[in-house]
């Protein structure tokens, strides 16, 4: 019944492809652009004979996909509507808060409504094609958004559900209304005495329309606003207006008795109009044609209707008041027959027909291919779903086992969300009601962000830790870190290796500054290196950095007892790396030269002796150490060693 | 709506092949002029030209960035029967304050006799690892045992696929899945004959700490030019998409109980590979192929000059969308975004505005 269509064709026109042998190659990069580039495809193995300097224009073309959702004026919708969807979601999950899908479903829509008005703000003149689109589109989403309201979540009592259809109908088709306002508060027609009918050229059609719609009060009023109003046919028909009996639920008129008011109500005014006395005026005559639900006027309400469900309800007021909401269906296709010659139905049409026909899983279906990104089909399919109007399991994707289309389409749109620069927190709420896919699409699109500025790199962390998505922390940090690293900035790189508790790479570096040590005696960044933190614990070559560096403040402190003892700790639990070992029992220099004080006994010396041949043979082992300088030293330790055990002998000998 | 964006190359032949790094915010463009040119998006969104030098002696075919984790690095592969690796190096800054960048050949990977078709840098669980296809048809794995020094770049196996491979691609891997062997898919695009299979199935096996071919798949046929695996993004199968006479989407679903302590290289395949999806809709050869990031839209390129979307949806994979090549030349609208463009390389065109529900779907 409705037309399908496929897909859509783009053109790409560029003049890299005048010569029809050139091919279009695509592919996709960041996070869901195009790119697109000329080439040739002459067999790969024969087209060596490079022309060199030809002058054809090679264009490579990058394809952003727009939506509404992302535009500046739309985002409020977004954001406000996380917001609300969140709320619902944890009410949900807390037995003690009823959730009350009416509720939620009047938020939905009361943003929709916000979001309008504020595309209207920026479109005064309504000269922005794009915003005049945008609005259209909302429009009808709220429109169909309300009926579905209407038919599936209101509990009306007796099922009587026209009173609702046409408040329906009166919200989102107010032309009429606006337009009698205009006539009723035009005073300048009474003082001058101008014929009102004929200085307003839309007078009647905004009787009819206001008749349409149930409207009869202020239908009444235009009537006696007319300049024959005092003539008999005008008194007539303002009497039949003012005797029509109204339907109310609460108005404790049982239907039965409603219904026959009504019938009597309707079958004197048909006697009247059947006498003729409307004739005098034809435009009177057609409306009271109308109100006694004459057939012939279908065609006339038909020409005033603009959607065939306006027109359903148009009809109804007059022939069935009272209507049921399961006998809807039958009347629902009655009135699409009629409206339409052809079957020639947009996505609006089918969309409220399966909502009358009570095929919510259909409607639901359709919804996604709105073409509002999917905003309306997950929002509403997850509402409908929490409120058991629609069973999860009515569709199952191929590709991605173990969901249900409720979070298929969380799933989807949280993905799409995700992929914006500025939206992708939004699109992180509704990964997080995805179970284990959504923890696995959140941990690849998170890692994927761009990460600019440090603003978002914190907010990507953040989101990552409270997720416990501990492999996006680090590959975040270790990235960050090896770009600092490439702009030598070790400090910083640290930081980042710090955060990521990637111990692996503040090995990387803290090699980095040991060597810088070796070759330059004083360690580059200091305030970092005293504030190591977890590091330390986690990282061998940073426990020996740090070690050593509170080593160096007791011997520049001239604390050398304590010293002499972290010294010996340092060299008897062997964490430092090779490199640097040469470095280490040079510092024993320290203790010797000085003074005349021995700082260590035996037992320590011979492990400094034990070390410092270890060293020399792995030097030599290990040739391409250029640092003649430490070896020549060697010997000035050898000598200090001699010397200090030499003194402890002495002082031994002298205690005893 | 598309917003479209156009760059000249300055390509003085045929471009091969353009890859994008793992943000999408740098480019890099190969071709036969043997250059490789890399592209950054500034904070405007226009693209500059930052680096551009031969790198080879012959045609570059592709060009591929490893991840970030491990630095900024490329591999290319060429004609000229090499691989490349290359860094890129921040000098000292200018007198504008900006940093000097260039790139310099890290390690250049001879071992091949023939043109080198393709070169991927593997999932980044396994360190910093590549592998190469050769059109002599090996399949090359390399390795940076220290992923802080990229001057070291050790062959570690070699495997023999007998006829002329054109295309390789690493399996993402299944994260939910228990400890799988790696995975790569080479392609062959020999037309001698058409009865043999086309797509080889090369996995790691952790007891003989050896690579080799554990499956050939025989429902393919035709030559193939292109291979690429899904995102597995918690699947519990894998998706190969494969380029050949038409689009085809290959399932791969590892086989439950399968004993993995007992398989070697002789005692089969512990998946089962069905075909789910075919598409001829390109009449003819197809090109390249191209998954999203989360491995539900294909981008088909073909003979036909067009690239083809593909989704799966509920019981099938659908096209959603077409993108037709136009020798036409671009819309004057072009003119209105040349004041900003300091670099007149630059332009702007919207290619129409799609009003009908069945707006071109990508995501």
């Amino acid at each position: 019944m409705s037309k399908t269509i496929v897909y859509d064709t783009l053109s790409i026109p560029d003049p890299s492809f005048i010569d029809d042998e050139v091919r279009m190659f695509g592919s996709w990069f960041g996070m869901s652009n195009i790119c697109i580039f000329p080439t040739k495809m002459s067999g790969p193995f024969n087209n060596q004979n490079s022309s060199g300097d030809d002058k054809t224009e090679r264009n490579i073309i990058h394809l952003k996909h727009k939506t509404m959702l992302f535009d500046p004026k739309v985002r409020q919708l977004v954001n406000e509507s996380s917001g609300v969807f969140q709320e619902l979601q944890t009410n949900v999950d807390d037995p003690t808060k009823a959730t009350d899908a009416l509720y939620y479903s009047r938020k939905y829509r009361a943003i929709l409504s916000t979001c309008i008005l504020a595309i209207d703000r920026n479109n005064l003149d309504k000269s922005n094609e794009t915003y005049n689109q945008y609005k259209m589109l909302l429009h009808n989403l709220q429109l169909i958004w309300h009926l579905c309201e209407v038919l599936y979540l209101v509990t009306v009592p007796g099922d009587t559900i026209l009173n609702n259809l046409l408040d329906w109908i009166k919200i989102h088709y107010e032309n009429a209304e606006n337009q009698a306002s205009v006539i009723t508060e035009n005073k300048i027609v009474y003082l001058t005495d101008e014929h009102v009918e004929e200085k307003f050229t839309f007078y009647w059609d905004t009787v009819i329309g206001l008749v349409l719609q149930g409207n009869i009060d202020t239908a009444r009023m235009l009537l006696s606003n007319h300049s024959q109003s005092d003539t008999e046919p005008f008194i007539h028909a303002i009497k039949i207006f003012k005797s029509m009996p109204t339907y109310s639920i609460y108005g404790g008129l049982p239907i039965a008795e409603y219904t026959s008011r009504f019938k009597g109500w309707q079958s004197s005014a048909k006697s009247k109009l059947e006498c003729g006395i409307f004739l005098s005026d034809s435009n009177l005559n057609d409306v009271m044609k109308i109100i006694c639900g004459d057939p012939d006027s279908t065609s006339l309400i038909r020409s005033h209707c603009s959607t065939w469900f306006q027109f359903l309800v148009a009809q109804l007021i007059y022939t069935d008041p009272t209507v049921k909401k399961h006998s809807l269906s039958l009347y629902a296709h009655r009135s699409v027959a009629k409206y339409y010659e052809e079957s020639e139905y947009n996505h609006m049409d089918t969309l409220a027909l399966d909502l009358f026909d009570g095929d919510l899983e259909g409607f639901v279906k359709k919804l996604k291919s709105y073409p509002d990104s999917g905003w309306s089909s997950t929002h509403l399919t997850n509402l409908l779903h929490l409120c058991d109007k629609i069973e999860p399991e009515f569709e199952m994707s191929e590709v991605v086992e173990n969901t249900n289309p409720n979070e298929q389409y969380l799933l989807d749109y949280g993905t799409f969300l995700m992929t914006h620069h500025s939206l992708w927190q939004a699109g992180v709420t509704y990964l997080d009601y995805c179970s284990a896919v959504g923890k696995e699409h959140l941990s690849m699109l998170l890692s994927k962000l761009e990460i600019t500025s440090d603003l978002r790199v914190s907010k990507i962390l953040h989101y990552a830790t409270a997720r416990r998505l501990h492999n996006v922390v680090s590959s975040v940090c270790k990235v960050k870190g090896m770009l600092s690293l490439q702009k030598s900035r070790i400090g910083e790189a640290l930081c980042w290796a710090i955060r990521g508790q990637d111990s692996a790479f503040a090995t990387h570096l803290g090699d980095l500054y040991l060597k810088e040590y070796v070759k330059g005696g004083s360690f580059a960044c200091p305030d970092i290196l005293d504030n190591l933190g977890s590091i330390v614990v986690t990282c061998d070559r940073f426990m020996f950095i740090g070690k050593y560096i509170q080593f160096l403040k007791l011997a520049m402190g001239n604390k050398l007892n304590e010293a002499a003892l972290l010294y010996i700790e340092l060299l008897r639990s062997n964490i430092c790396p090779n490199y640097f070992r040469l470095t280490l029992l040079m510092d024993v220099l320290m203790f010797i030269e000085n003074s005349n004080e021995c700082y260590f006994n035996i037992a320590d010396m011979s492990l400094i002796t034990m070390r410092l041949d270890d060293a020399i043979t792995e030097w030599n082992e290990d040739n391409e150490s250029d640092n003649q300088y430490l070896l020549s030293k060697v010997f000035n330790i050898r000598q200090g060693i001699v010397k200090l055990v030499s003194i402890s002998l002495i002082r031994k000998k002298m205690t005893v | 709506m598309v917003e479209a964006h156009s760059i000249n190359a300055e390509h003085k032949d045929l471009i091969h092949d353009v890859a994008f790094d793992y943000y999408g915010e740098r480019m890099a463009t190969c071709s036969t002029d043997q250059f490789v040119k890399v592209w950054d998006q500034d904070e405007q969104g226009n693209w500059n030209l930052t680096a551009s030098w031969k790198a080879h002696s012959g045609s570059v075919w592709k060009v591929t960035w490893a991840h970030p984790e491990f630095g900024q690095v490329i591999a290319t592969c060429s004609f000229d029967r090499t691989a490349a690796i290359w860094e890129e190096i921040m000098g000292e800054s200018n007198e504008n304050g900006t940093l000097l960048r260039h790139w310099v050949r890290r390690a250049n990977l001879v071992d091949s006799r023939t043109s080198v078709t393709d070169v991927k840098f593997g999932p980044k669980s396994f360190g910093l690892i590549l592998a190469t296809c050769s059109a002599d048809g090996v399949m090359r794995i390399y390795e940076a045992p220290d992923a802080m020094n990229l001057a070291q770049w050790p062959l570690q196996h070699e495997v023999s696929l007998k006829v002329p491979s054109s295309c390789l691609t690493w399996n993402p891997l299944l994260s939910n899945f228990r400890t799988p062997n790696a995975m790569i898919a080479v392609g062959s695009d020999d037309n001698s004959n058409t009865s043999n299979s086309k797509v080889f199935i090369c996995e790691y096996n952790e007891v003989s700490r050896r690579w080799a071919k554990t499956e050939s798949v025989a429902s393919v046929a035709h030559p193939v030019h292109d291979m690429i695996f899904a995102p597995n993004m918690g699947r519990s199968f894998y998706l190969l998409a494969i380029a050949t006479n038409n689009v085809r989407i290959l399932k791969l679903k590892p086989i439950l109980n399968y004993n993995f302590l007992h398989s070697d290289a002789t005692s089969g395949f512990p998946y089962t590979i069905e075909t789910a999806a075919q598409f001829n809709d390109h009449f003819c050869t197809v090109w390249r192929v191209a998954w999203n990031i989360t491995g539900t839209v294909l981008a088909s390129s073909g003979d036909d000059g067009c690239v083809r979307l593909w989704k799966s949806t509920v019981d099938a994979w659908k096209c959603v969308g077409v993108l037709k090549r136009d020798g036409k030349l671009p819309q004057p609208q072009s003119k209105k975004t040349q004041s900003t463009a300091q670099n007149n390389l630059t332009r702007f065109f919207k290619l129409g505005q799609i009003t009908h529900p069945s707006e071109v779907h990508w995501h």
